[in-house]
């Protein structure tokens, strides 16, 4: 081996880690599994049936796909990394495809009742054309303008396959077409809940950081009131909710016709907006004390009045260290909102609770997957925002 | 004519924390183009004075007069909106372009854009910085010494009647802190400001001001032109502040080649030469390094005078 070829790969090893462990899941595992009704468990199917019942289209696109993942070993550094970024975009596409097209072959043997679900082997090996776009997309080290172009490669063959109707046959779209109005609901209110939370959150959040850093007493009550609620499992908050918000909702009509009660979204959204309070208060009071002292003297110097440097300097140098702190709680909130489904809050936790309880692990995964990408896509949100609000560090 | 009143006055102006005075019966008068040097050992109460004329801290006894007006009868803002305000390290805005810095008084005033680009223009020249080059950089871009040139332009932008500097070239190397102070003594000479400037070190006090004032304890001890001083001390602590050795050699470094030399006599063309702005300390200097009695001292390129030894010598 050349001496370039021996830096490459171990300038490569996270991608080659990455690779063996996707090929490795791919030969040993079910890559889909098929069974003749919802109720019994599937028969797997390896990746080569899979790739036989789906002809050549989509296993040229996989092809192409990995082999492209392979150019960091072959090319310079920053070229190789943007057709590895290529590669794992169309891997992902063309494990989809073969998948899908393997469950189309599957549906034309089988009865209307069959179901061709997606194997443990498609989803290592999907996870890890994922981590190998995030790694080449880390080490590109893109501009914050750019993000969106390494979005359109890493997913955009994938739902574009999607939108085609490609992989329609596979178990979790059938769950989704026949539940589309229902998942349809379960999303929006999931994303309400969490917007429901933030508002609020942000609404009392930084003005009371914004009070702790003014004044030492606010700072020695919040903070250890916060951090207590912050430790109570979720599970149990929600809980401890119903029973007061219960008996207020029967002492005040009112409550109930405004859809406050002891169970429901009410609740749901008070917890999540007392988790969601720690992150804002603590990173905006910390956000405000880390504006250096000489530049808090020098606006003053200069004669801005108390309101114009908070407005002015004050704010705006602790910004990105809000929005970092809102970053946290957003994610947070994504994730929470989707155990209140247990007390009655909806969104996409009752999708994914149904399934379990209905041993359906389809059904489980059509709500867990959108929650993983609502949080994924908030976090991106906000990263991009306090990129934008710290350009002049940059 | 009456003479108008100075610029700063303050009478038996007094700050007490916690029962210390911090400033104590200061009385003080500031002429109009007055280059103030206020000098002291830490803790002397130097910077706690420079902070009472702009009010970022209230005095308790006496009064502060600004042309005659005591200064609480301005808002605050509005005060420090005629003052500019140099501090140590810059305390430049890291958030805004050194353009948007030194526009904060024009912006607060509510001047009008263009008015604001032409005089950001302006003093990014008067600072010597590349007006292409910095005017829309961040502070965090610039060298210590180019945010303090920033922050000089920041204080001078709305033409203020005063500028307070509280040790703002402390902080540098030795060549940058020099490169500024000689461009701070060119800013005072062409726009003729009333400096008032807190510094520990006395070299600097010497070479730029035109009165200094020597604190200790809350107290001014002694206030001079820089002659005064060196001549006269008014006692120890003064003496000893000025550095008891180095005394002679600072009262060379105030004052330069041309008004001690002697007109032009036929020095050989091979003796050294230096130029009529340099100051007697250098001329001895390079007298002990050539090993001669005399120099020829240069204008433009012209001979203009002969310096001898005795010269120095000479009180």
């Amino acid at each position: 081996m050349t001496e370039v070829g021996r830096k490459r790969l171990s300038a490569n090893r996270v991608l080659l880690l990455l690779l063996t462990v996707g090929a490795v899941s791919i030969a040993s595992l079910a890559f889909v599994s098929h069974a003749r009704n919802r109720l019994v468990s599937g028969k797997p199917v390896g990746f080569i049936q899979a790739a036989q019942l789906a002809h050549t289209a989509p296993v040229t696109l996989l092809a192409a796909g990995v082999l492209l993942l392979l150019a960091p070993f072959l090319f310079p550094a920053r070229a190789g990394r943007w057709l590895s970024l290529l590669g794992s975009g169309l891997t992902l596409g063309g494990l989809g495809w073969v998948a899908g097209a393997a469950a189309i072959g599957l549906a034309l043997t089988g009865s209307p009742s069959a179901r061709t679900s997606l194997g443990a082997g498609f989803w290592i090996a999907a996870v890890m054309a994922l981590l190998a776009a995030g790694d080449a997309a880390q080490r590109l080290r893109l501009p914050l303008s750019l993000i969106w172009l390494t979005a359109l490669l890493m997913l955009g063959p994938f739902v574009l396959l999607l939108g085609l109707g490609e992989l329609n046959q596979l178990s979790i779209l059938k769950e989704f077409a026949t539940r589309h109005d229902v998942f349809m609901a379960a999303l929006l209110r999931h994303i309400l809940l969490v917007a429901g939370a933030l508002i609020p959150t942000v609404l009392l959040g930084i003005p009371l950081g914004v009070a702790a850093w003014r004044r030492e007493s606010v700072r020695r009550i919040a903070f250890p009131i916060l951090n207590v609620v912050q430790t109570i499992p979720s599970i149990a908050l929600f809980g401890l909710l119903i029973a007061p918000l219960s008996s207020l909702s029967d002492a005040i009509p009112l409550l109930p016709r405004l859809g406050i009660s002891g169970v429901g979204v009410a609740p749901a959204i008070i917890a999540l907006v007392l988790y969601s309070m720690l992150p804002v208060v603590r990173n905006t009071t910390e956000g405000l004390a880390g504006v250096p002292a000489t530049v808090q003297e020098a606006a003053r110097g200069m004669g801005l009045t108390r309101r114009q440097s908070f407005w002015r300097v004050e704010i705006p140098l602790a910004l990105p260290v809000i929005l970092a702190g809102l970053r946290i709680t957003a994610v947070q909130a994504v994730g929470l909102a989707a155990v209140s489904a247990l007390i009655g809050a909806g969104g996409l936790g009752a999708i994914m609770f149904d399934g379990l309880f209905a041993n359906a692990l389809d059904l489980v995964l059509l709500g867990a997957l959108p929650v993983i990408f609502l949080a994924v896509l908030v976090d991106l949100i906000f990263r991009v925002a306090t990129g934008l609000t710290a350009r002049w560090s940059a | 004519m009456t003479d108008a009143p100075p610029i700063i006055q303050l009478d038996h102006v007094s700050k007490i924390y916690g029962g210390v005075r911090a400033v104590d019966d200061v009385s003080l008068s500031v002429a109009h183009g007055t280059f103030l040097a206020i000098i002291g050992p830490s803790g002397c109460g130097k910077s706690t004075t420079i902070r009472l004329i702009n009010r970022l801290i209230e005095h308790d006894e006496g009064s502060i007069r600004i042309s005659g007006e005591e200064i609480r009868s301005f808002r605050e803002e509005t005060l420090r909106r005629r003052m500019g305000y140099v501090i140590q390290s810059g305390g430049l805005f890291p958030h805004w372009t050194v353009e948007r810095n030194i526009a904060t008084v024009p912006v607060l005033l509510g001047w009008k854009p263009e008015r604001i680009r032409d005089r950001v223009t302006e003093l990014l020249a008067l600072l010597q910085l590349d007006a292409n080059r910095f005017r829309k950089a961040y502070p965090h871009r610039l060298s210590g010494g180019q945010q303090q040139r920033v922050g000089i332009a920041r204080a001078l932008a709305a033409d203020p009647d005063v500028l307070l500097m509280d040790e703002p070239f402390s902080a540098l190397d030795p060549i940058t802190r020099n490169a500024l102070q000689a461009s701070l003594a060119r800013i005072h000479k062409e726009t003729g400001k009333t400096i008032v400037f807190v510094t520990h070190d006395m070299d600097e006090a010497l070479r730029l001001a035109t009165q200094v004032a020597v604190m200790d304890r809350g107290h001014i001890v002694q206030l001079g032109t820089p002659r005064e001083l060196l001549h006269a001390p008014a006692n120890d602590f003064v003496r000893g502040f000025l550095g008891a050795e180095d005394r002679g050699l600072r009262l060379l470094a105030i004052e330069t080649a041309a008004s001690r030399m002697r007109p032009v006599n036929g020095l050989a063309a091979e003796t050294p030469a230096i130029a009529a702005g340099s100051d007697l300390r250098q001329a001895l200097s390079e007298m002990l390094a050539t090993g001669q009695h005399a120099l020829r001292v240069e204008e433009a390129g012209r001979v203009v005078g002969e310096l001898y030894l005795d010269d120095l010598v000479r009180l």
